[in-house]
């Protein structure tokens, strides 16, 4: 059944999509911030995740990496905030998003001048093997990404809607005056916001070395603006948006690239995009949010 | 006022910008120390008087081919350091100066035009592919500077018309007709899906590839291009041609996505040989290790072969880098051989280097020995078909 096995591996390449998104879109659910520079994020944590885990210790356990790559990449969102954002934190809202646009530059750069412009090839194990049954071949790691997913949102939700700190980061995304009144540190949420919103890119980076097995330093921008697309999809703001986008980007992409031509995969999903934005301009779970670009 | 004194200040250092760029690129492109740029000035661009004769390499030395381009650097600087070693040019020493084209027709067109108009630049070798190499050439036609593309192999590169244009490898006319024997007549196969990078060299690959199997009796199941760039996921694609049940997966790829694409056919259990062309003879490719077991191509080039020349040039390159020579190497090599007999037999001018090498009939290089067709093709390289076998590329007979 070919289609089942296409819709499988739109869901998997979707779901990676949808952690990039969903992070891109906290960030700026509740700073209002167009993080650009979110896909950068994701390809230099890759490289050093990359670099210590197969450099550094040869062959660690999956789940280790995964770990792993999210607090390195935790720790890398959160430096590139208090480098790049904290400074304009008073200013016009352009000015954060040109500020993101140098990070950006100077991650891809980095990574080119550390690691080589050219592809690097890795391999990163997960230990299950693969599932077959009634004629459909699911690999082991498409499984491990399926079942990530659903873990990390899960969690994710846990965490902002039943904890406190969830709650605060809420609260600082619907009124942040009122919310600073209540006694909640505007500052201390901003840095939770990217710590979060970049571990959940750093979860895609190990999924996606996994599945992969390749890493190149504009991998970043290319992931980064399928992300971007997923979240205008689902709407900008929406959480649970983020992630429906990020699965029909997933979905889109593979079913064009098999029913209508593989070199029109690209162009017919974001043309679809665009089309669905002309229907529904707050994307398909938006709530309306100012314009603030 | 005050908003007059800034945008006063602000053209002002616009200005002073870009006076600093150009004297910074002049002097760059120069090379030279006596700064004797377009002293004979005359047309063909002469020798300065200086003690060394230019001659550049055009290619891509960053971002997607940057392999590529290191390996042009290479072939290049082996073949100029023996000829100085041997005497240069009447005691003249040659040396290159490098163009980064990025791989990119636009990038190749800059480079073009800042070799161009460079009178100390007596010859290019370049550029790698077809794309860059097609945007380079009326530049290089129109300003009269012998250029010789060592790999780009689109067959419509090289006319009569071009005077100056010369191609030191064979055309993907050739390529296909010689892996799609390999594959339909050698390998036996029957049904073959192919999968193209959407480029000038990828559509001429796979067209002539497919055109050619066709002919000798295959059935083509999947023909379908993917947009170059750096794209990492190829499972659609890939799941479409095993729904087809090929025995052979062709792929008009460069070894980059090659690599992907072959890793993520085995992952998903696609039951088919593969094979590739020559971009997949390289030490990159090989890189991949496990994943690219068993892949069949073809190369101009194969260092095990049993050819002096062959083991001539393998030694002394593993002697000045330290690795094994490959394909680009050679081409490269062979290619700034054939400019060095130019300069040779013709003279150190732009026109002396273009006559002599149109002439070059059976002149031996590593990949061969060359001669010019009528287009200015060195149609006379043999194809070597080869296997990747426990990491190494071995010869099938």
């Amino acid at each position: 059944m070919v289609i089942i096995e296409q819709l499988i591996n739109g869901l998997a390449l979707g779901g990676v999509y949808a952690l990039i998104a969903l992070g891109f879109t906290l960030i700026f659910g509740v700073l209002r911030l167009f993080h650009i520079s979110h896909g950068d994020v994701f390809m230099f944590s890759g490289y050093v995740m990359v670099s210590i885990a197969i450099f550094g210790f040869g062959n660690l356990p999956f789940w280790i990496v995964l770990i792993l790559a999210m607090a390195i990449a935790a720790l890398l969102g959160a430096g590139v905030e208090r480098i790049a954002f904290l400074p304009y934190r008073k200013s016009e809202e352009i000015i954060p998003l040109i500020s993101g646009i140098g990070v950006s530059l100077i991650l891809q750069n980095l990574a080119m001048l550390i690691w080589g412009p050219g592809q690097f090839n890795y391999k990163l194990d997960v230990g299950i093997r693969d599932l077959s049954f009634a004629g459909i071949q699911i690999t082991g790691i498409r499984v491990v990404i399926l079942l990530t997913c659903v873990v990390i949102v899960l969690l994710f939700n846990y965490w902002l809607f039943r904890t406190r700190t969830g709650r605060a980061v809420r609260a600082t995304a619907s009124d942040p005056q009122t919310a600073s009144m209540m006694g909640i540190r505007p500052e201390w949420i901003i840095l939770i916001t990217f710590t979060v919103g970049s571990s959940l890119a750093g979860a895609a980076t190990a999924l996606v070395g996994a599945l992969y097995g390749a890493i190149y330093p504009s991998l970043g921008f290319s992931m980064g603006l399928k992300a971007f697309a997923a979240s205008i999809l689902g709407g900008l703001g929406s959480m649970t948006g983020a992630i429906v986008g990020g699965l029909l980007l997933g979905i889109l992409e593979v079913l064009t690239a098999s029913y209508i031509n593989v070199a029109l995969q690209d162009a017919v999903a974001m043309a679809i995009v665009i089309g669905v934005l002309l229907l529904r301009p707050n994307g398909i779970l938006g709530k309306s949010v100012e314009e603030k670009l | 006022m005050k908003k007059f004194k800034i945008i006063a200040l602000a053209l002002l250092s616009v200005m002073l910008l870009l006076a600093g760029c150009g004297t910074s690129s002049g002097s760059e492109s120069g090379g030279t120390s006596t700064g004797s740029a377009g002293s004979t000035g005359s047309e063909s661009g002469g020798a300065s008087p200086s003690k060394e004769l230019t001659i550049a390499v055009a290619g891509p030395m960053t971002g997607d081919g940057a392999e590529y381009g290191k390996a042009f650097k290479e072939g290049a600087e082996l073949a100029v350091s023996k000829f100085n070693a041997q005497g240069g040019y009447n005691g003249q020493k040659v040396k290159i100066i490098y163009g980064d084209d990025k791989n990119d027709p636009k990038e190749a067109a800059n480079v073009a035009q800042k070799l161009a108009s460079n009178p100390e630049v007596l010859a290019v070798i370049g550029h790698w592919s077809s794309s860059a190499t097609f945007a380079g050439i009326p530049i290089y036609e129109r300003n009269k500077v012998p250029m010789i593309t060592p790999t780009a192999s689109h067959p419509d590169l090289t006319k009569e018309e071009t005077k100056w244009i010369f191609r030191s490898s064979t055309t993907q006319d050739m390529e296909g007709k010689n892996l799609a024997d390999f594959a339909v007549n050698k390998l036996q196969k029957k049904r073959i899906a192919v999968l193209y990078i959407n480029t000038d060299w990828g559509k001429s690959n796979a067209s002539a590839f497919k055109k050619y199997a066709e002919e000798f009796g295959a059935e083509i199941t999947v023909y379908d291009s993917y947009p170059p760039g750096q794209n990492i996921d190829y499972t659609s694609a890939l799941t479409k041609v095993k729904g087809t049940n090929p025995d052979l997966l062709y792929l008009g790829s460069l070894y980059n996505e090659g690599t992907l694409i072959i890793k993520q056919a085995k992952e998903m259990g696609l039951e088919a040989d593969f094979m590739g062309a020559s971009p997949f003879a390289s030490d990159g490719f090989l890189a991949a290790g496990e994943a690219v077991e068993g892949v069949y191509l073809d190369s101009l080039f194969y260092p095990e072969a049993d050819n002096e020349r062959v083991k001539t040039f393998v030694a002394e390159f593993q002697e000045m880098f330290g690795h094994e020579a490959g394909y680009f190497n050679a081409l490269a090599h062979d290619a700034t051989l054939a400019v060095l007999e130019g300069l040779k037999q013709g003279g150190p001018t732009r026109q002396g280097i273009r006559d002599a090498m149109e002439k070059l009939k059976g002149f031996p290089v590593v990949t061969g020995e060359i001669i010019f067709d009528e287009k200015r093709d060195d149609v006379n390289k043999p194809y070597y078909n080869l296997k990747v076998e426990n990491g190494k590329f071995v010869l099938v007979k």
